[in-house]
Parts: C-alpha cells; structure tokens; sequence
C-alpha cells in the first residue's frame, strides 16, 4: 500500500530476558534457527507493500544494524525512503535511561513523525513473533471508518498485555491494560493502524504532563473522547517474547509443523542473508525433532532442539531440548539439556550442563565451558 | 574506464549430456552440492579473486539464469565501476545477428563489450565446472612469464587423458603442443578450459578466427591451437586442487556425492566463500522417525523419512516411511509416503508418489547406471523406473 508509512519500536530491553538481551533489545533476539523477531514486523510490512519503515532503537542497538543494513532484504533499501533507523537525536533526555513507554519514544522521533508523507501509520513492536496479513487489517481499517485498527489474537497469553472487550460490530468497546493470562475479550498483539494525523495529536497531547503509554495514556483517553478502535483478529501463531521463559517457549513452538506453517508459509519472513553451506549430518547422527539451520555439521545426537546457523556439534554429543545459536561447537561426547545456548559459545568435551524444563539455563555470547 | 582483467563466463551451451535435467534451463543454474547452483562456483571465485566485471555469456534457455543472476547481488558484484552483464547473442544494424557459433565466436560477438574496460587480460571461464581457485595468481603468473595466453591444467591419470585436451610443455615449462582428446597422449596435464589471455592478443586472433570460413570458432579446437602455430607464449597454470566438470549424469552425480566429504572442497571455508542465491526458507525440520546419515540437507527441508549418504537442496520432503539412498533431491522434490529413490537424480519439484520406486543399488550388471528423473514431474504411486532410466515426463501409477 502506498500511502501506508509503518514505525516499529525496537528499543525494549526487559530485565526476564536476562543474558539474552545483555547486548541487544527484544526486537534483535535470534528465532527459529536463522531469524531475528523484526524480521516478523519488517516482513509483514513489506507483503503490504509497505516500504518506508522507521525503527525506533535507543540502546544496545549495535546488533540491530548490523541486522538491518540498508533494509534490502524486505525491500526496503529505496531511493526515496526505504528504511529508516532510528536512534535518539535531538530531543533532550532522550539518550539516557530507557524509554518508559512508546509515547515517550515517539516524542523523541517526533520531527521524523512530523515529515512523514504518507497518511497512514502502522505502530507494531519489534519483538512480534506473528505472520500478521497486514494487507488485510488495512482493509479493514480503511472500510470500517475507524480512528485506530488493532491487531489482537484469541490465543492465550502469558506474559503482560492488554485486552480488548469487542462489541458486536467488531470494535472495542473497553480497553483493560496490564493483564496477565486471558480473561474477558481479546489479547492486542500491539500492531496498530492509525492515520498520521490522528498519531501526532496523540503524540503532541501526551507531551503535556508528561503522559508515557500508549495504552494506558493515549488510547484509553482516545476512547473516552469517542474515538473508535476496530478489532483486526490475526488468526494462526501470535505473541511476543520478553522473558527467557517466552523465547524457549516460542522456539520450541516452532517444532510444530502447524506453528511453523503459520509463521512462514502463506507469507515467507525474510531476514539478513548469510553465506553458508548446506548441513552435512554424519554417519552416527541421531537427530529427532528438531530444526536445524544451515552450515551445520552434526554428528552427535540432537533431540527436542532447535539448532542455529553454523552449529556443530561433535560425536558422542547429547544435545536435548535446546536451543543452540549461531556458530557454538559443542564437543565431544558433552551432554546438553535444557540449555540455551547464545552466540559463539564453546563447549569443551565431556562437558555436562542441565538447566531444567522450567528454567532453562541461559550460556551468554562466546563463553567458553 | 580501464580494467586490468574482465572475466568472461561461457554459461550459453545447452548440457545436453544432463538430456531431462536440462529440457528447460541452461546446464550452469543445475543445483550443486545442496545449497548451490553450478555457476556459483566461478562467480564466487571472481568475487574473491577481485575481479569486478563479469559478462555472461547466454545463449540456451536463459530465462531461470538470467533472474538467478539478477545484479549480481548475491556474489558482491553488483559494485560501482563493475559487475556482472548478461550478453545474449544480439542484432546489429544491417546484419540479422546470429546465434554464438562457437565458444570463441561468442567472445567474438562481444568485442565491444570487452572493450569498453580497454582491459589488459581478459579470463575465459566455464559456467560447468565445481572448483575453487584464485584467478588473481593465475594473471600473476601470466604477467611473469610475459605469455599471451595461459591455461590452466590438471593432472588427470593417464589412463583417462585421452578424454581431455592435453598439453605437451617443453623444457622451458612452455606449453609446446596441444592436443583435443589424443588417441596416444603424451602427457597428463588436462586443459580445465580456464584461460588468460593478453587482450591486445586474443582480439588480433578472435578477428582472424571469424574470417576463416572453415573455423569452428572454438577456443579448443581453433584459437589455441592457431596462437601455438605461430610461436605465441602459451603458458600453463598448475592447479591442484579439487576440480570437476559436471557435464554428464555420471560426472554430475559423483561430483555432488563428492560433497559429503569436507576433503573434497571445503565450502565451511570462510576466506574463500561460495555464495548462492536462494529464496528464504525456515530451517530444515527433521522429524521423530526419521533418519539422516552421511548426508547433506539444506534450508526448508522436511525430513520424516530415511535419507543416506545423499544431497538434498533447499525444500525437499522426505515422508514418513519413504527412503532415500545415494541420491540427489533438487530443490523442492517430494518423495512421498513409502516411496523409494536409490542412486537416482530427481528434478527441481518433481514428485515421486506413494510407494513408487525410483533407480536400483548397483547390480554390476552392464547398462545398469543412476535413475534420472526431469523437473516438474510426476512418478505415479506404485510406478518402477528402473535404473539408468532417463525420465522426461510424468509416469503413470504403478507402471
């Protein structure tokens, strides 16, 4: 869609995704074996047509952008607009402490805000992990009149969020923030339709007395001013992942044939290309259950586990209910359960490392065991 | 703007020795070893020797080769100043054109090309042969020894070298004689068909080659052996690494089998990348009863059956209860429920269905060879190919 300008925000950093999230946000965190969670948002965007895109980033966003590059890989490298990337400039305060709620961040890109071209918006968070069809949730939008379309979900969420009580006609008629499991009405997946217009009288009311949330603040007092929120029901696998409990959660989601159809089938998810070969799998490989990504070589036994780009694990190895990243060797003949392990990480031989199913135990970037 | 070397890659013959896998696209974008297609092999080797500017020559079905190609993106060619440039056989004003007659015809055709980079050398590449080699030595060694032209060579074992272009050297080291498949060689150093040439040179001789009438226009078989005729510098390059022209079924299916061990060629190199293109796909998934041995599996894979000592491109599925035994799988074959494939080739989507049985283990017996099925087929439930089959068209259930 061509007058459709989309803004994710890719500056939260949450205390419950501990080692995970000591050098990058939320919206950075490696997926499913090749991905990182705003490929989600920046892959909807582009199935829509929709190819200038801000990003909001404040702190440790030094992953981000060597993820992002020019935004080629969603389309989004253009001669006018494309990707944008934004970090704080300008706008006081803006480069200290964290954003506290996403009024405050878009205050701070407030100019960018200002000198978008498009009429429309699209808000949505960075640390999405859902297939939104945005070409039809900005159909909606545009026939059913509404201020705001929200993007919600029927499933069952576990972590904080807000809900939406639909009235028969598919709007909202109450918005209750800051719930923990469901309840009454629907879960928002925080993927936002509104016009640009709209957005800066949000973002220029919520300047005066310091008003921080977007829910809390500027929709609740959208709503109680009359304005109308459309519901948009993403059918098919939707969350996001803030805590170390969610990101083993959501991957071990992935070993589901029907949750990976979700996610990448109908709309393929497009991420920063790597140059690697194929997996070679040995002649005493043992492996069930799992993903594995490319440039690979296993020999060990892999089970119940999702294994990363350029992995090897070595013979005699047990690799159990894991979550492996990006170029760790695990040695020979170690045992491995429960273990999420980051980036680059070494495991010497005969290592035996177990966290348990409801704490798996998190090895940070390129330690060496 | 001038350049010291321009690569040109001869991508235009039809491979018509991979008769089904070729009905409909050029021999270069065949998929290799899992992850690649043909032509990565010396685009990449042109990207890491540092040559920039890359004409490829195409000629039969170029549609697939050219979008694969695209800018050049996935091999870091497509920089300012270079890249790479599809150079179809083409009309000029007052001619009607031509098809590229000839190897050395079409280099011929593109003079012009070549031209505008005014290029000291110009390297004449293959768009068929899996290797990884440094271009940039090869010109170092061409400009020490001062040669016109130098060609790089393998030593292949005598037994075979009548089925290769060979090179007698004097005692100089200079290449003295050459000889196009010779009944009696005397010499084991094989022509990879990787040249340098002196531009100034081979323009002289590409001219020349196109006046006369009985020429072939064919580098082999005319250019070479005219430049060594009339005492032009002809030096060798010696290259000892790993090298395969894969232009039969058998040459094709070794070579891809050559892939599952590291010593062949080392593609986890990260100084000397190979680079692909290809279409985003979520890891491959292997499932719960299956079983994967000595084999390679790329991206988008689904793996429930049995798949051993074989090579499966991206978005292969490998059903329960199916098996899959020294074979390769093009991107994006099925094999279904129960199925089995034994040393067989199967086409880019080709299905094979339900309990069908495709190709047999060796049976020692003569005629026996792989089992090859096309692109884009079907192989009904039920159905035999027997070994050494070639299989252009979809075959009914259970014959």
């Amino acid at each position: 869609m061509k007058n459709v300008h989309g803004i994710i925000y890719a500056y939260h950093d949450y205390n419950e995704l501990r080692e995970l999230s000591e050098k990058r946000t939320s919206a950075a965190l490696p997926f499913c074996g090749r991905y990182r969670l705003i490929d989600f948002s920046l892959s909807a965007m582009m199935h829509a047509g929709i190819y200038n895109v801000g990003v909001i980033m404040q702190r440790d966003y030094q992953s981000l952008i060597d993820h992002l590059g020019n935004g080629r890989a969603w389309n989004m490298g253009r001669r006018t607009g494309g990707l944008r990337m934004l970090p704080p400039f300008g706008v006081p305060g803006s480069h200290t402490g964290q954003y506290e709620g996403c009024m405050e961040a878009l205050r701070a890109v407030l100019t960018y805000i200002s000198e978008i071209d498009e009429d429309y918006v699209v808000l949505t968070r960075g640390d999405l992990c859902a297939s939104v069809d945005l070409t039809a949730a900005l159909e909606r939008h545009m026939s059913s009149g509404a201020d705001v379309t929200a993007v919600c979900t029927e499933r069952e969420l576990h972590y904080t969020h807000h809900r939406f009580i639909p009235d028969e006609n598919g709007f909202a008629s109450e918005l209750v923030c800051m719930q923990q499991r469901s309840g009454r009405g629907v879960a928002s997946l925080e993927m936002y339709i509104l016009s640009k217009k709209l957005l800066l009288e949000l973002v220029e009311w919520s300047s005066e007395g310091h008003k921080l949330h977007f829910h809390r603040d500027a929709l609740l007092h959208l709503m109680a001013n009359g304005g109308r929120v459309a519901l948009y029901m993403h059918k098919g696998y939707g969350r996001h992942i803030i805590s170390v409990a969610d990101f083993y959660e959501a991957n071990m989601d992935m070993l589901s044939a029907q949750n990976l159809e979700d996610l990448f089938t109908e709309r393929p998810v497009n991420t920063r290309e790597r140059t690697d070969v194929s997996t070679y799998y040995s002649d005493v490989a043992a492996v069930k259950n799992s993903l594995v990504a490319d440039g690979c070589i296993i020999e060990g036994e892999v089970e119940n586990s999702v294994i990363f780009c350029g992995v090897k694990i070595n013979a005699g190895a047990s690799v159990k209910n894991c979550i492996v990243m990006n170029d760790t060797v695990v040695g020979e003949g170690s045992t491995l359960e429960y273990i999420i392990s980051d980036k680059n990480v070494s495991v010497a031989p005969y290592s035996t490392l177990r966290g348990s199913p409801n704490l798996p135990f998190v090895i940070p970037k390129k330690t060496a065991i | 703007m001038k350049k010291q070397c321009v690569a040109m890659l001869l991508a235009g013959g039809q491979g018509s020795r991979l008769y089904a896998l070729t009905q409909n696209t050029a021999k270069p974008i065949m998929p290799f070893g899992g992850k690649y297609r043909i032509i990565d092999f010396p685009l990449s080797n042109c990207a890491n020797s540092g040559i920039d500017t890359v004409g490829v020559l195409t000629q039969y079905r170029p549609l697939k080769l050219n979008s694969y190609i695209g800018n050049g993106n996935a091999w870091d060619l497509d920089s300012i100043g270079g890249g790479v440039f599809i150079l179809p056989p083409y009309q000029t004003s007052g001619e009607r054109g031509s098809w590229f007659r000839g190897t050395a015809n079409a280099i011929y055709q593109n003079i012009s090309f070549i031209d505008t980079y005014d290029p000291e050398y110009v390297l004449i590449l293959s768009g068929d042969h899996v290797y990884k080699m440094d271009y940039s030595e090869m010109i170092a060694t061409h400009e020490t020894n001062g040669a016109d032209c130098t060609i790089a060579v393998i030593r292949v074992p005598m037994s075979e070298a009548s089925r290769f272009g060979i090179m007698s050297l004097d005692d100089s080291g200079a290449i003295c004689r050459f000889a196009e498949k010779p009944k009696e060689p005397d010499s084991d150093l094989a022509s990879m068909g990787i040249y340098v040439f002196t531009w100034e040179k081979l323009r002289r001789y590409l001219i020349e080659d196109e006046a006369d009438a009985a020429s072939e226009n064919d580098f082999g078989k005319n250019i070479i052996p005219k430049m060594l005729a009339a005492g032009e510098k002809m030096w060798p390059y010696r290259f000892d690494g790993y090298w395969r022209d894969v232009g039969t079924i058998d040459s094709y299916w070794d070579a891809n089998m050559d892939m599952l061990l590291v010593e062949s060629l080392d593609l986890y190199d990260k100084k000397w990348p190979i680079r692909s293109f290809s279409p985003q796909r979520p890891p491959q998934y292997v499932g719960d009863a299956s079983r994967v041995l000595h084999s390679i599996v790329t991206e988008g894979c689904v793996i429930e059956g049995r798949v051993e000592n074989s090579v499966l491109s991206s978005s292969v599925m490998v059903e329960e209860g199916s098996s899959v035994e020294y074979s390769i799988l093009m991107p994006g074959a099925r094999i279904r429920r129960g199925a089995v494939v034994r040393y067989a080739i199967i086409g880019e989507n080709t299905v094979v269905e339900p309990g069908a049985v495709v190709g047999t283990f060796p049976t020692g017996e003569e005629g026996w060879g792989i089992a090859t099925c096309g692109p884009d087929i079907k192989i009904g439930a039920g159905a035999v190919i027997p070994a050494a089959a070639m299989i252009y068209n979809d075959v009914e259930a259970g014959k």
